[in-house]
């Protein structure tokens, strides 16, 4: 797709300024509260450590708050939502352990808000902003909404908090705002840019209405809607306790050495980790419906003294499909990457941490596309692909230090495999439900341990996968099993964790058929890759199986086990599709695993034994792929096993080239 | 001084080595496997939990490929990759060991 720069767009293409920038701009029309460098440097320990871990606790109590609120499982269940809180001109000072990817960029939104929002319709106390414009940030994709609230002591701005969280359904072509079909953003949710909708501490009616009308499930979002400002509103009431007892030139210099803090410190780790680039490539398997390109992303890490520098130049332009995502989706690609690889521990204050990197992308690529590209797959799409490269080039950086190597990781879970439902409930009502299984993702192997089965995903520590029970409770939907899938993981010294699989009929529904969009990438060609020598995980994999004769086999009392136990016409579903789940129909998905590291054949033979008899590997894998036999009863042939991997090493020998200059 | 690069690479003096039977895999200032064997070939190399191409779903060539010690036969990188790229993973240290 060529980039065609809409005149009046650019004001929405938002690159986040430096805090000065941001303070000049908005200063003749705000106030600003500040403080001066003698108050940071005056703070005793003492009150920053308590000050600081309150800060903490106030992003986890918001994560509480939404869940009490929220009536919709993407939140209540899966965890997919974050909090940030901001100093005055919109430095991210702490995050929650949610969606890290989401509050990646609540930064940029708040920026935008004060350079573009203080002189009309004017930012005061009370106020509550929502945007889910992916080009202003606050978000990755349309269905992340975010709303931020500017707290101020007295007449001044002292800080903002800002809640975001996945909504099943903003509108669009397709249910659950997943279009499939989209070839640019004119057939998607409407992105909404920063809309004063609480308005001096009032829920605005004709802003809500405008809101809501969009959705096909409105009162779903008006509930969630409503949880986000309890999340601010219980926010602020701890910010202000704080200010209270310690006062707001206290509470802002904990604010500022907290970032310091988290810059000063990532650059004495960065300084400790040897020079170096490190190069990756993320495939992506088709932009929407009927597409069969293949887009990458390259990511070239540049590591110098205590500076990185993310340079994704070479990266293919933007499609016209779903999958594209903004400058926001490069952050929101990077930041979770760096907090749970080299941040673990430190303070998780992104205002520090932007500050130690650099990025350079393209303007009109599927990682920093221009408007009107279709972005509604941003999320889990080229943002999720930006982890995966940005996950290996950091991983092999920290792999070459002694100590932080431990904390490298191989790609996990390298797609979101989406299924999403739509129709008639078992209540007679409408229903969207993004079926959240997939959260039970496997991590990426270790240079020191096998990557955890079913470990979730590396953007959200504290997500979850939803109860089956609940699911079968609020959805018509009838499962036949979830579970772990063997070799799901990618081989290696240290195994990948294991993806799963899910296998549901339609159960009760009122209507003949529900609606199915389907959008999963990693199907031509795996996404979890492996390090140093690791195999790659699984590829995903989802069938339909069309008339089948499963109610006959649950009335005889059978217990399926396999999908291939049942009978109809087989449909593999490709990586974007929008289509019908019948009464007879049933549904396979099975997601990915992490990836593996080190070469398979230098895994200990018992523990591929002990997998094997877990059955996370099976026997052929075994066998081919690690180079084991192993008796009847599932111990290790040493003998077959010594011979098995020579005669591997010699077929590798048979089929490899020298390289080209190096004879 | 040896400098660990990764489970299967030290640095000694700029070079890299194999950590597993010392073959030199790049001389100073290469990238880190430029002298390492190349092995492509179909998909289904990657293992059974690779189902790329049943069915195609995309019109690019696809492939396994690995890069090997040309000593001991070590996988250094394993991956699938579309054919036409050829440069895909590459690691390359500038500080030099000590
Ligand atoms: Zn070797």
């Amino acid at each position: 797709m060529p980039v065609n720069p809409v005149p009046g767009s650019e004001k929405f293409s938002y690159r986040p300024r430096p805090a000065a920038e941001v303070r000049e701009l908005a200063s003749p029309h705000v106030k600003l509260h500040d403080v001066s460098t003698e108050a940071v440097t005056r703070l005793d320990p003492l009150t920053y450590e308590v000050v600081r871990h309150r800060l903490e606790a106030v992003t986890d109590e918001m994560g509480e708050a939404i869940v009490r609120m929220s009536g919709s499982i993407i939140v209540t269940d899966c965890n997919d939502f974050n909090f940030a809180i901001l100093d005055e001109v919109g430095e991210a000072v702490q995050m929650g352990l949610y969606n890290t990817e989401l509050a990646a960029c609540s930064d940029m939104a708040v920026k935008w808000t004060l350079e573009n929002r203080s002189a009309n319709p004017g930012i005061r106390s009370g106020d509550m902003f929502l945007c889910n414009d992916p080009w202003v940030g606050g978000g990755l994709h349309q269905n992340d909404v975010s709303l931020f609230a500017p707290l101020f002591v007295g007449d001044e701005i002292f800080a903002w908090t800002a809640a975001v969280a996945h909504q099943v359904d903003v509108g669009g072509v397709s249910p659950g705002s997943w279009s499939v079909n989209s070839q640019d953003v004119f057939w998607e949710s409407l992105p909404t840019p920063p809309l004063k909708i609480v308005e001096g501490g009032h829920l605005r009616s004709d802003i809500e209405d405008v809101w809501l009308r969009r959705c096909r499930i409105p009162a779903l979002v008006a509930l969630d809607l409503r949880a986000k400002i309890g999340a601010n509103h219980m926010a602020q009431e701890r910010l202000n306790e704080l200010v209270q007892k310690y006062s707001a030139d206290t509470v802002k210099a904990v604010m500022r050495r907290m970032i310091d803090d988290a810059e000063q410190r990532l650059r004495a780790k960065l300084s400790e980790i040897p020079d170096g680039e490190w190069t990756a490539v993320s495939y992506q398997d088709s932009a929407r419906q009927g597409d069969d390109g293949l887009y990458r992303i390259r990511l070239r890490l540049q590591k110098q003294g205590d500076q990185m520098t993310f340079d994704f130049t070479g990266t293919d332009a933007q499609a016209d499909g779903l999958i594209n995502c903004t400058f926001a989706g490069i952050r929101g690609g990077i930041m979770p990457v760096l907090l749970t690889t080299l941040c673990g521990d430190l303070p998780w204050s992104p205002g520090g941490l932007y500050r130690c990197f650099d990025i350079i992308s393209e303007p009109g690529t599927v990682n920093d596309c221009t408007y009107p590209a279709g972005v509604s797959k941003g999320s889990v799409a080229s943002a999720w692909a930006t982890t995966n490269a940005v996950t290996e080039c950091l991983s092999g950086m920290l792999d070459a230090h002694a100590e932080y190597s431990r904390n490298a990781m191989s790609v996990c879970v390298g797609s979101w495999d989406l299924a999403l439902l739509a129709g008639l409930d078992q209540r007679g009502g409408p229903f969207v439900n993004l079926v959240g299984d997939p959260m039970a993702g496997g991590l990426g192997a270790r240079p020191d341990s096998d990557g955890v089965d079913t470990g979730g995903l590396a953007m959200i520590p504290m997500g979850r996968v939803p109860d089956v029970e609940m699911s079968e409770f609020s959805y018509p939907m009838l499962y036949l099993w979830r579970r772990e899938e063997a070799d799901s993981g990618g081989p290696g010294r240290y195994r990948g964790g294991l993806g799963g699989s899910s296998a549901f009929v339609v159960y009760d529904s009122p209507a003949p058929e529900v609606a199915l969009v389907v959008s999963g990438g990693g199907k031509a060609m795996p996404q979890s890759s492996g390090m140093s020598g690791g195999y790659p995980a699984n590829t995903q994999y989802d069938v339909a199986v069309r008339n089948s004769n499963i109610r006959e086999l649950l009335s005889q009392g059978t217990v399926v086990t396999d999908i291939e136990q049942v009978q109809g016409v087989h449909e593999p579903m490709p990586p974007h599709l929008e289509t019908k789940l019948g009464l007879d129909d049933v549904y396979f998905l099975a997601w990915q695993g992490g990836g593996g590291y080190g070469d398979p054949l230098h895994r200990a033979p018992d523990a591929v034994a002990a997998d094997v008899l877990a059955e996370k590997v099976t026997s052929a894998a075994a066998r081919d792929v690690y180079g084991v036999v192993l008796h009847g009863d599932k111990t290790v042939d040493h003998d077959a096993t010594v011979e098995q991997r020579r005669a591997i090493r010699r077929d590798r020998a048979a089929e490899a080239q020298q390289p080209e200059g190096a004879r | 001084m040896n400098r660990r690069v990764n489970d299967n690479l030290t640095s000694v003096n700029g070079k890299i080595h194999c950590a597993h039977c010392d073959h030199v895999l790049a001389e100073a200032g290469e990238p880190a496997l430029h002298r390492a064997l190349t092995r492509r070939g179909d998909v289904a190399k990657a293992g059974p939990q690779v189902r790329a191409g049943v069915p195609a779903f995309i019109r690019a060539a696809v492939e396994f490929r690995q890069k090997l010690c040309p000593g001991c036969h070590t996988a250094l990188l394993t991956e699938v990759a579309a054919v036409d790229d050829v440069a895909t993973r590459e690691t390359t240290l500038t500080t030099p060991s000590d």
